[in-house]
C-alpha cells in the first residue's frame, strides 16, 4: 500500500506537458490516506493524468486492467510515473486493480478475449457497462488489494455508485486501499477518506462540502428555474 | 422553463415489431411491453437502473439510423470497430420520421470516446481532426475532448444521440453540454440522450422516460429516482451513509 507519493522535481521541466498543467506544477509530496484517497478537478485539470501516474509507478498498464494485463491498444500515458517516487508502508499487498472508466470497454474486451475467471458468469460485453464495473469491484475485487479507479461513477447510476460505496467500505476495513479520481458529489462523500482538489491553486485537501459537484449540483437541485435561468443568460 | 413551440423534428418515435430480436434484448422487462415509444420533437432523456436497456435502446436507435455502434459520425461507420458487441435490437425498430433526415447526425457514448480518439488519429483523418480540434485528443483529458466533439462537432440541423454524456464529465462540464444543448435547439436539433445525471436530466421541458420492469414511461423530473436520492443524499450524507454501511 502506499503512504506518500512524491514528484522528483528536479529531474523535471516545468514548462513541459504534464508537469506544466497547474495542478502539478506545485506538486511535491503527496500523503495518501491510508484507506481513500479521493482526487476531485475540473476536465483537464490533471486528475486522471496523476492518478493514471500513481497506477502506472505502482506497477499496473496503463489503460487499466490487473498487474498481468499487458495489452495496449495504445501507449497514451503520460511520462509523469517516471519521475513519481512511491513510499510503501508495510502492509502487504495481495491484490489489485486499477480501472479507467474511459478505457474500461477495452479492459472488458480483453477479459472476453482471454476468458479469464473471475469475473462473474456473464461475460462483461453482454452485461450493461454500468452492470459489468459493479460485478467487477463486487466480484473480483478479494481484498487487501490496491485499487486504482479514475472516474468509477462513469457507468454507474446513484444505487450502483452507493453499491461501491459500500463494497469499498468493506475492503478498506479489510486492509485495501482506494485511490480514486471523480467527478461525483455522491462518492466524494466517501466516509473516512481524504479529498484532494485539482486546480491552479494546486492540490488541496478540501472538505466535502466546499468541492465543486457538492456546491453545484446541490444548487441545481434546490432550485433549478433560477439556476437555468443563469446558466442560459451566459450564452 | 422555456415552453417553444416545436418545430421540426425529424423523429417522432419508433415501433418496436414484435418479431424476437433473437438475443437477450427479447428478455429486457422494461420493453417487453413496449410496442411504440413516443420522442419529444427537441430533447428526451432515457433514466433507469444499470441494465434496465436505456443504452441499449440508444444504441439500437443510433444503429438503425446507421451510425457506429461505437460512437461517432457517419463517416466513421466502417472505419474502426474494436469488436462487435452491439445488440439486434435495431432489426425490430421502424423509425417514425417526421420530415426529412436532418443534414448531421452523431451518435456519441462516452465509454468508447476513447477508441474514437484513436481511431479518428490512426485512420489519418487528420484534415478533420484539425478542422475540429485544437490539439490531439489523446493529449486532452478524455473529459475536454468529450466536451469539445459535444461542443464544436454538434452543428445545426442535427439528429444527435448521447449515451451518459455525463459520463467523462465534471458537473461544470455537464452545465457547458446543457448550453450548447439549448443553443441548439433554437436551430433544429433532436436530442435522445440516455443518462444517470440528476443534473443532465433537469434540462427544461424535456420528455423524460423511465424504463423498470413495468415498461416505459413518462416521469416528471422531481420523481427521477437519480434526482431524488441525490437531492437526500446531498441532504444528510451522514445519515444517508450511517445507514447505508450499518
Amino acid at each position: 500500500m502506499i503512504r506518500s507519493v512524491s514528484l522528483r522535481r528536479e529531474e523535471v521541466d516545468a514548462s513541459r506537458y504534464p508537469f506544466s498543467i497547474p495542478a502539478l506544477r506545485s506538486l511535491t509530496t503527496l500523503e495518501l490516506h491510508p484507506q481513500a484517497t479521493l482526487f476531485a478537478g475540473e476536465n483537464g485539470s490533471g486528475k486522471s493524468t496523476l492518478v493514471e501516474a500513481i497506477a502506472v509507478a505502482a506497477g499496473f498498464n496503463a489503460e487499466g486492467g490487473s498487474r498481468n494485463m499487458r495489452f495496449s491498444t495504445r501507449a497514451s500515458h503520460s511520462e509523469l510515473h517516471e519521475h513519481l517516487h512511491l513510499v510503501r508502508d508495510d502492509r502487504p499487498q495481495r491484490d489489485g486493480f486499477f480501472l479507467r472508466a474511459e478505457s474500461f470497454y477495452n479492459v472488458a474486451t480483453e477479459v472476453a478475449t482471454l476468458e479469464v475467471s473471475g469475473y462473474g458468469d456473464t461475460p462483461l460485453h453482454e452485461q450493461s457497462h454500468g452492470e459489468s464495473f459493479l460485478s467487477l469491484a463486487l466480484e473480483r475485487f478479494r481484498g487487501r488489494g490496491l485499487y486504482i479507479l479514475d472516474e468509477p461513477e462513469a457507468a454507474l447510476s446513484v444505487q450502483g455508485m452507493l453499491a461501491l460505496i459500500r463494497r469499498m467500505h468493506e475492503l478498506a476495513s479489510d486492509g485495501s486501499q482506494f485511490i480514486v479520481s471523480t467527478h461525483s458529489p455522491v462518492l466524494l462523500a466517501y466516509p473516512g477518506g481524504r479529498i484532494y482538489v485539482l486546480s491552479e491553486a494546486g492540490i488541496v485537501e478540501t472538505p466535502w462540502e466546499e468541492t465543486e459537484p457538492v456546491e453545484l449540483t446541490r444548487s441545481f437541485l434546490a432550485d433549478r428555474a433560477r439556476f437555468l435561468h443563469y446558466l442560459f443568460a451566459e450564452t | 422553463m422555456s415552453t417553444a413551440t416545436p418545430r421540426s423534428p425529424f423523429l417522432l418515435g419508433f415501433r418496436l415489431s414484435s418479431r424476437a430480436a433473437g438475443d437477450y434484448t427479447d428478455d429486457l422487462p422494461a420493453l417487453r411491453p413496449v410496442e411504440r415509444i413516443a420522442l419529444d420533437p427537441r430533447v428526451t432523456f432515457l433514466v433507469g437502473e444499470n441494465g434496465s436497456g436505456k443504452s441499449t435502446l440508444v444504441e439500437a436507435l443510433a444503429v438503425a439510423l446507421k451510425l457506429n455502434a461505437e460512437g461517432g459520425g457517419r463517416s466513421y461507420q466502417f472505419g474502426f470497430t474494436t469488436r462487435r458487441t452491439h445488440a439486434r435490437l435495431h432489426r425490430r425498430l421502424e423509425l417514425e420520421w417526421a420530415s426529412l433526415p436532418p443534414r448531421n447526425s452523431f451518435f456519441l457514448r462516452a465509454e468508447s470516446v476513447f477508441n474514437l480518439a484513436t481511431a479518428i488519429e490512426s485512420t489519418g483523418s487528420v484534415g478533420e481532426m484539425q478542422k475540429v480540434y485544437e490539439q490531439p485528443i489523446h493529449e486532452q483529458s478524455h473529459g475536454e475532448s468529450f466536451l469539445d466533439i459535444a461542443l464544436n462537432r454538434l452543428a445545426p440541423n442535427g439528429l444527435y444521440l448521447l449515451d451518459e454524456p455525463e459520463a467523462a464529465l465534471s458537473v461544470r462540464g455537464q452545465l457547458a453540454l446543457m448550453q450548447r444543448m439549448h443553443e441548439l435547439l433554437d436551430r433544429d436539433c433532436q436530442f435522445v440522450v440516455a443518462t444517470h445525471s440528476p443534473v443532465l436530466v433537469g434540462f427544461p421541458g424535456a420528455t423524460i422516460l423511465q424504463l423498470d420492469d413495468d415498461g416505459v414511461g413518462r416521469i416528471e423530473y422531481d420523481a427521477v429516482p437519480q434526482v431524488e436520492l441525490t437531492r437526500s443524499f446531498l441532504d444528510e450524507p451522514e445519515r444517508f451513509l450511517r445507514h447505508l454501511l450499518a
